[in-house]
Parts: C-alpha cells; structure tokens; sequence
C-alpha cells in the first residue's frame, strides 16, 4: 500500500503551503529535496524545512505536496509517477450510499485553495481527480477552481465524481465552455428505476433529480462515465438498467460496471451486498450485450480477470489505483497479470469463489 | 367475384381522409376510389384483395393523422437541436 | 405526456412500429388501433414513457435523449477527402458479361493516363488536406500499368502520414514485378470470384482453364501473403446463381468469411441489357436464402460466414454509429468523403457517376485534377440528399435505419423523385428490413447464434422478441 499521507516534522512555516518537489529546486514553487542521512529525508522551501523518515528522497521527487506545520503530515496532493491522484474536495453528501467508500461526515474543510495551487503545478496533461462526498455541494468554488485552472494550464484533464444531484440549466455555459469539456463527469447510476436507485443511494428522490442532472450534462455535450457498482441488490436488475441506458443515456461514454471494494460502509455489509460474479457472469453478460450492442462502450472496473468470462475480460482494464491494489499467490504465474486490475489491498478470502491462474 | 367496398371512417379521423386519399390514388393506381362525408369506397375489388384493401385505406388515414399531429412535436425537436 | 410519432408496418401477425430516433418495438394490431385513435391505456402509456418513447416535460431526460440519438442517427463525420479512387486505365485482359465501368481492349489506345495526367494526380493529391490516405486502383485492370501504381505509392508513403492501398484486379496474370507488389503490408488485393467454377467462367473469363489459373493464383497469393491482405466479392446474377453452398465453400478456401453479395448491376455496358422482369424479386429472394443458408452453417460449424452488407444494416438498425457507409446513409451527400479521378483526370463523385459520364447518361463530373474541384453540379443535387421529408419515407417504419442514393435513381430512372416504394433502392431495402427484423425479434436459438456472432456479443436481448399486447 502506497502512502498518501506521511509523517512530517515541519518548522519555519506558520500554516500549510504547497510545493513540488524536486532534487534541483530551480522554480519558485519547487521545494528542494534530498537525504541528509540514512534515515532521514529533507524538504526546504525559503524558511521551512520538513523533516521525513526514509532512506530514498527519489519516491517522491516530482511530486505536489501539502505540508502542514499543525497536522504534522505532508500530503501526496499529485504523484507524479501515478496515473491516478485525486483531490478530497468534501467529506459532507447528500446521499448515503449502501456501499460507500468515504462515508459522509458533517464537517467540511475548505482546501479549494491548496487544490488550485498543486493544479498548476501539476505534471504536462495529467488528469487530475475531485471527489468526495459530494464536490458540487461546493459546484460554485469548484467551477471556478477548474475555469481558472484551465486557462493557466489548458493541458490538464480532470475526472469529477459527482451525484449529478445539483447541475441546474445556468450550469449549462460552464459545463459547455472550454474548460467544462476538459471534464468528464464520473456519476452513479445503480438502477432503471427510482425505488431501487432511491434504496441504494439512501435518498428519495435522488433517481429523478438525477435524470435531470443527465439531461443537463447530455444538453451540454459534457462527457458522462456513467457508474454502477454491482452489489446483490442490482444484479439481477442489470439487464434492464442496460435497456434503460441505451433508451435514456445513449451518451454515456463509457457506462463503467464496477465491483465492490470492501471499505467504508461496504465492509460490514460485505455478506449482503458483494455479488460473486466469479460463479455468475449471467446478468452481468446480459446487460454488457444489451449494451454492447446499442453502440454504448462499457467497461468494467476492479474485476480480477480470471473472474470474467474470456469473452469479457477486453472490457476489463487495469483500473485499481495502483496505491491501494495487490496480488494473491494464487496470481503467482498467470499469464493475464501485468494487464489484471489485481484485488483491492483489503482483499479478504471471503470474496469469489473461484480464481484461477490463467 | 368483385365487390364495392365501402369503409366506414369514425369522426376522430376524418380530417385526414382526403390526404390519405391522395396518396393512396399514387400508390395504388389501379383502384377506383371515391368519397363521401365518413365513407371511403374502392370499387371493384376482387374478394381475396378485401382484407388487403381495407387495412391499406386505414394505415394510410393512421398515419396522416399520425404525421400531421406529431408535425409540432417534430418541430420542436428540430428548434431544441438546432439552438 | 407527448408520445413522439410513430411509424408502422406489418410483420406477420404483428405490427413493427419505430420512431424517428429509431426507438422500434412489436405490438399487437389493438395496440396500433388504440394508438391511431388517441385511445392509448394506462398500460400502454406507462410502457411508453418507461422505454423513452414518450416525454413528460420539454428538455427532460426522455426529451433530450430522443434529440441525442435522432441527431447521432443523422452525422455525417465531414471530414477531409481521405479516401481517393484512381482508374489509370480504362483497358482491361477481360471481357466480363456485366462489365459496368466500360472498358476498353487491352491493346486499344488512349485509354491510359497519360504523363501529364499522372503528374496532376501527383498533386492532386498533395493538395489534399488529410495525414492518412486510403486510395483504391481499379480500372479496366489496373495491374496493367504496374508503373503508374508504383509512382502513385511511392509518392503517397513519402507523402501522407498513414498509406493504405487496394487493387481491385481481376488477377488473371502474374508476374515476379506484381508479386513483389504486393508484398508490402501497406497493399491490399480486392477481387472478384463469382461463386463457383461455371458461374463465374460463364460471366467473366469465358474459359475453365483461365478460371482455375485465377484461382490457383489467388491460393499463391494467400500462401505468399496470408489472409487478410485480400478480399473478394461475387457479382451475382439472380436470374442465373451460382450455387451458394460452393460460393460459401470457395471463399472459404482463401479464408474470406465476410462476402458481400453484390447484384449483377445494369449500369455500365450492363445497360445494353435492361433489368429484366422479375431480376429485383429474383435478387431479394436468393439474399434471403443466401443468409439463411449461412445461419443453418454457422450453427453447425465454428467457423461464422456473413454476408457484409447485411451486418452493416442490424448495426444501423440496432446502434447510432453505422452512419458511414456510403451506399446506405441519412443524409447520403454525393463526393463527401471520396473522389473518383478517372484515366483522362476527370474527377467524379462516385464510381456509378463516373460509368454513367462515360455512356453518355448524365455528367456528374466535379472539375478535374489540372483545374481542380468544381462541385456546383453537386451541390444542388445534395439539397435532396436525405429522406426525413420525402413523402413516402415519412411514413416508413425503416426510415430512421434507412438512406438513399441518388446516384443509383439517377441510373436507373433519370430522376430522382419517383414515390420510393417504385424505385430498386427501395424495394431492395425493403426486403432487407423485413428480413432483418425477423431475424432480430426471432426465438429460434440458430438465428440468434448468427447474429451474436456477427455483432460480436455473447447474448441476444430477450426483450427483442416481446410483442406489446
């Protein structure tokens, strides 16, 4: 497991900054970085020095990093060997997903600007992530934070995980700007119709706004991942889902299937909600085909490869960030490895039944 | 053996009649048609061709309706795309 | 709720409806009755809003996805000229039956570019503004001046980013310099094989021998260079087929699994014999019987035969992206995305415009490659180039799924406004459909093999086949 978030002993410095990293410290916002002995590795930036524990300053040279004298941590805000950085943008939401991952809290800590600092720092046309809870809680700063961004740094993407709860037609100039179509907008879609969706998402009300919040995306000529993660409790509903997708969100590109990851809320509810697809791909395969078969790109996320049908696995790409994925022994050998996404690094036993080396 | 037909149109449809009359004299030269207020009659037509007949006369006034009551809807469409 | 206009057809017992997105389904006759009538039920109200058949409130998700799909359904990707057809000659070795781009005798003279020619397509081409090229030799026979290829690729590869070259030839002689030709990975050979051994003797080479000695060239050709470096086509009489199991059988021998039935087409020469009575009905009923035929194969062997045009149309009927295909698009505007340049440098829209200049039908004729391009001609003929309004398309459950081509009306007709139900394009595509809907709403396991086979799925929806009551 990659840490994120490492230990720090930061003086000469009264509030947290952001810096890149870097051995050779030739720009203003570069922190110079290097070994002082053994054990011990040196950020400086004008007066503050920040002392890690580690032997090897080259795992994090290039990176973009919050340094916080009062948390005493400094913050992988971008790594800069990694295809996959994100920015926490809120813990509070508006839903209570079954499944979550970040489960909501009340409180809400305003990092909007650290998070445009390490934007513009960011390496050439990497794609950076916002989620949370739910960032368009915040959709006025956050628009603003990508309009500015975009205009310094036009080769910069970002991915933006969203409810789609909150876009309202005065959305429509952004989101269609040249800055809005940098975006693509990751939203969760778990079932065709409301009572089951509304379950899922732990709000009434949520599937209609949602449609709305799509018809706003689609009149924009935004970019939709459409996502849902399979679960017990909409297994057996993919195929219409699918249906409804091909009639309702023909734009969805791509419709991403995920499976289960096993934290957050997700981890006592384990039993009732993982849905082995290792011993049954049926609705699942229906509803890839119904899909399919419309023109509508699907793909699946986080789905070990010798869990899926050869007929599928094109459609599973390596998606498990690579900070929190790993292998079993029984992967020791398999052919389909270096292009599996690998189990998430909490992985237990009790998940699929059957695995096997290809 | 050949019949005159005469089909009966209910009031609902009977704007669309004339249309769907104009067209059907294009596709189907061959038969005799005419009409009356709530009436479309195809004269000399053999027995077999009835069933046929009958159905064509009331697609084509169905979708004359169809066509003309959906004419704004598809304007519209065309206003949304096009704006 | 506002239901968007349906159009309907009968299909066998039922009623096959679509809207102009392309939204299609099965019903009862009751149903189109109730529907005509403005007497829909509670039933079939829901069933309509739940399939975004119908929209609540302007600019909603059903609203907005019908216009979404009703415009993908229409996009034509105006992009560059990136697709080039060249005719060096007119001449050809062959004399075949239905010979529609009018050749002339191999010894004849005139017919040739000459090196004038050759340097104004030179620069044609390098006008042109793509990073990618695909250009198509035919001719007569192209292999006939080597030279003019090789000046013509040479050129290209230096030129353009990405080259793709095919010949169309008729492969009869062979020789060490065409051998090497081809040996590049970048050229492709597209020919024509007609079936069997008698039928394609009887329409093309007038001699067994010379028949077999294509064939034994083209085994040559696949052990040289493998399969997929060479695709063919049978042309096909319908009023004198060849024998379909052997036409499957010999594709099969040079690992062709995809074959586009083509009809025998009585533009060109073929003109000097007009379509015969019944040729049409002849030509729809042998198709159907052609993919049937493939269907029974596919499900007794592993390997899967389609015939390519047919799986061109399910992908447009059942997705939004099949919009390409220039035979069959809405709107379907002449000279958009390929250029014909014919062996005096005269530059057409299509290769049909080009046969029908040539017999003094119509000039299509868009400029030439020393003066460049004049499109006024077709410019006017493209304001007709899409079917939304014609008053027969209109009404036709096939609308959304189907296009025109107005250079085949003009062909075959002299114009292009007969009521569509009268025209071969029509008819044919009707047949088409009709098949192509019975096929998708079918139960029957070998159907439903077939056509997951050839769109490349696993399973077939179950919801295909429901009728609404």
């Amino acid at each position: 497991m990659i840490p994120l978030v490492v230990p720090a002993e930061i003086r000469g410095a009264d509030g947290p900054f952001v810096v890149r990293l870097s051995p050779d410290a030739i720009d203003a916002h570069d922190a110079q970085l290097r070994r002082t002995d053994e054990n011990t590795i040196l950020v400086t930036h004008g007066r503050a020095r920040a002392r890690l524990a580690g032997s090897d300053p080259g795992q994090f040279a290039g990176d973009v990093v919050l340094l916080d004298p009062v948390r005493s941590i400094m913050h992988r805000l971008i790594r800069a060997g990694s295809r996959h950085n994100t920015f926490l943008v809120t813990e509070r939401c508006d839903q209570l997903c079954v499944m979550c991952s970040q489960p909501p809290k009340k409180t809400h800590f305003d990092n909007f600007d650290h998070f445009e600092k390490a934007s513009l720092l960011a390496p050439a046309d990497a794609v950076l992530g916002f989620s949370g809870g739910e960032p368009t809680l915040y959709k006025d700063q956050l628009f603003a934070l990508l309009g500015r961004v975009h205009a310094a740094r036009p080769d910069l993407r970002f991915h933006v995980l969203t409810n789609a709860q909150h876009f309202t037609e005065e959305d429509i100039g952004f989101l269609g700007s040249p800055a809005g179509r940098t975006v693509q907008w990751g939203v969760p879609l778990y079932a065709a119709e409301a009572a089951l969706h509304d379950h899922i998402v732990g709000k009434d009300g949520a599937f209609d706004r949602l449609l709305g919040g799509l018809s706003i995306l689609c009149r924009s000529a935004a970019q939709v991942e459409l996502r849902t993660v399979l679960t017990k409790m909409n297994s057996s509903a993919l195929p219409e889902l699918a249906t409804f997708i091909t009639r309702f969100v023909p734009f969805a590109s791509p419709w991403a299937i995920m499976q289960l990851e096993r934290i957050g809320f997700a981890k006592n509810r384990w039993n009732e909600l993982f849905f082995d697809n290792s011993v049954n791909f049926g609705h699942l395969g229906q509803a890839i085909d119904i899909a399919r078969i419309s023109d509508i790109p699907v793909l699946l996320y986080n789905f070990p490869l010798c869990t899926v049908p050869p007929a599928y696995r094109a459609l599973a790409p390596a998606t498990i960030s690579d900070w929190k994925n790993k292998f079993l022994p029984a992967c020791d050998g398999c052919s389909l490895r270096s292009s599996c996404s690998g189990f998430f690094e909490w992985h237990s036993d009790q998940a699929y039944s059957r695995l096997e080396r290809q | 053996m050949n019949v005159n037909l005469e089909i009966d149109i209910p009031e609902s449809f009977h704007a669309h009649v004339d249309a769907a009359v104009m067209r059907l004299r294009y596709l189907h030269p061959s038969w005799e048609m005419s009409k009356e207020p709530g009436l479309v009659k195809v004269t000399n037509v053999a027995a077999s061709d009835v069933p046929t007949v009958q159905r064509e006369v009331n697609y084509a006034i169905y979708r004359e309706r169809i066509r003309s009551e959906g004419a704004p809807l598809r304007e519209l469409l065309l206003k949304s795309i096009m704006t | 709720m506002q239901v968007w206009p349906l159009q309907f057809r009968d299909a066998g017992d039922d009623i096959l409806l679509s809207n102009d997105a392309g939204s299609w389904f099965r019903a009862s006759p009751q149903f189109l009755n109730r529907y005509a009538a403005g007497a829909l039920s509670d039933d079939d109200r829901d069933y309509l809003l739940k399939t975004g058949l119908a929209f609540v409130d302007v600019g909603d998700l059903a609203f907005t996805s019908h216009a979404y799909r009703w415009s993908a359904r229409r996009t034509t990707t105006t992009k560059a000229i990136d697709y080039v057809i060249l005719v060096p000659t007119l001449r050809c070795n062959l004399s075949c039956d239905y010979c529609q781009v009018s050749r002339a005798a191999e010894s004849a003279k005139g017919f040739d570019w000459t090196e004038e020619t050759l340097t104004a397509v030179l620069a044609y081409l390098d006008g042109l503004a793509t990073d990618r090229i695909q250009i198509e030799f035919q001719g007569g026979e192209p292999l006939l001046r080597l030279d003019l290829l090789n000046a013509v690729r040479d050129f290209c590869r230096r030129r353009f980013k990405h080259s793709r070259f095919v010949v169309c030839s008729n492969f009869q002689i062979v020789d060490d310099a065409i051998w090497s030709f081809f040996a590049d990975e970048d050229t492709q050979l597209s020919t024509s094989i007609d079936g069997d051994v008698a039928t394609h003797t009887r329409q093309r080479t007038g001699s067994v021998d010379e028949t077999r000695s294509l064939l034994s060239n083209l085994e040559t050709f696949l052990e040289r260079f493998g399969p997929g470096r060479m695709s063919a086509l049978p042309t096909i009489d319908p009023l004198n087929p060849p024998d379909l199991d052997e036409l499957v059988a010999t594709y099969a021998r040079f690992g062709i699994h995809s074959i586009y039935l083509r009809p025998i087409n009585r533009q060109g020469f073929a003109r000097r014999r007009p379509e015969a009575a019944g040729e049409l009905h002849a030509w729809n009923e042998l198709h159907a019987r052609f993919i049937d035929l493939i269907v029974e194969q596919n499900w007794r062997r592993d390997t899967v035969v389609e015939e390519y045009y047919f799986t061109h149309l399910l992908r447009r009927i059942l997705g939004l992206g099949a919009n390409g295909h220039v035979d069959i698009r809405n709107p379907n505007p002449v000279g958009a995305n390929y250029v014909v340049v014919d062996y005096d440098g005269t530059l057409f829209p299509t290769d049909e415009a080009r046969m029908m200049a040539r017999i003094g039908q119509i000039d299509l004729s868009i400029g030439n490659v020393l003066d460049g391009e004049d499109r006024s001609k077709v410019d006017e003929l493209n304001s007709a180039s899409f079917n939304d309004q014609d008053p027969d398309c209109q009404h036709c459950v096939y609308q959304p799924f189907c296009g025109v081509d107005l250079i085949d009306d003009i062909s075959r007709y002299g114009r292009i406004d007969l009521p569509r139900h009268q025209t071969y394009f029509c008819r044919r595509h009707l047949a088409l459909f009709d098949k192509a809907f019975a096929m998708i709403t079918s139960t029957d396991q070998k159907v439903q093999h077939s056509l997951c086979r050839w769109l490349g799925v696993e399973t077939w929806p179950t919801s295909y086949s429901e009728v609404r009551p």
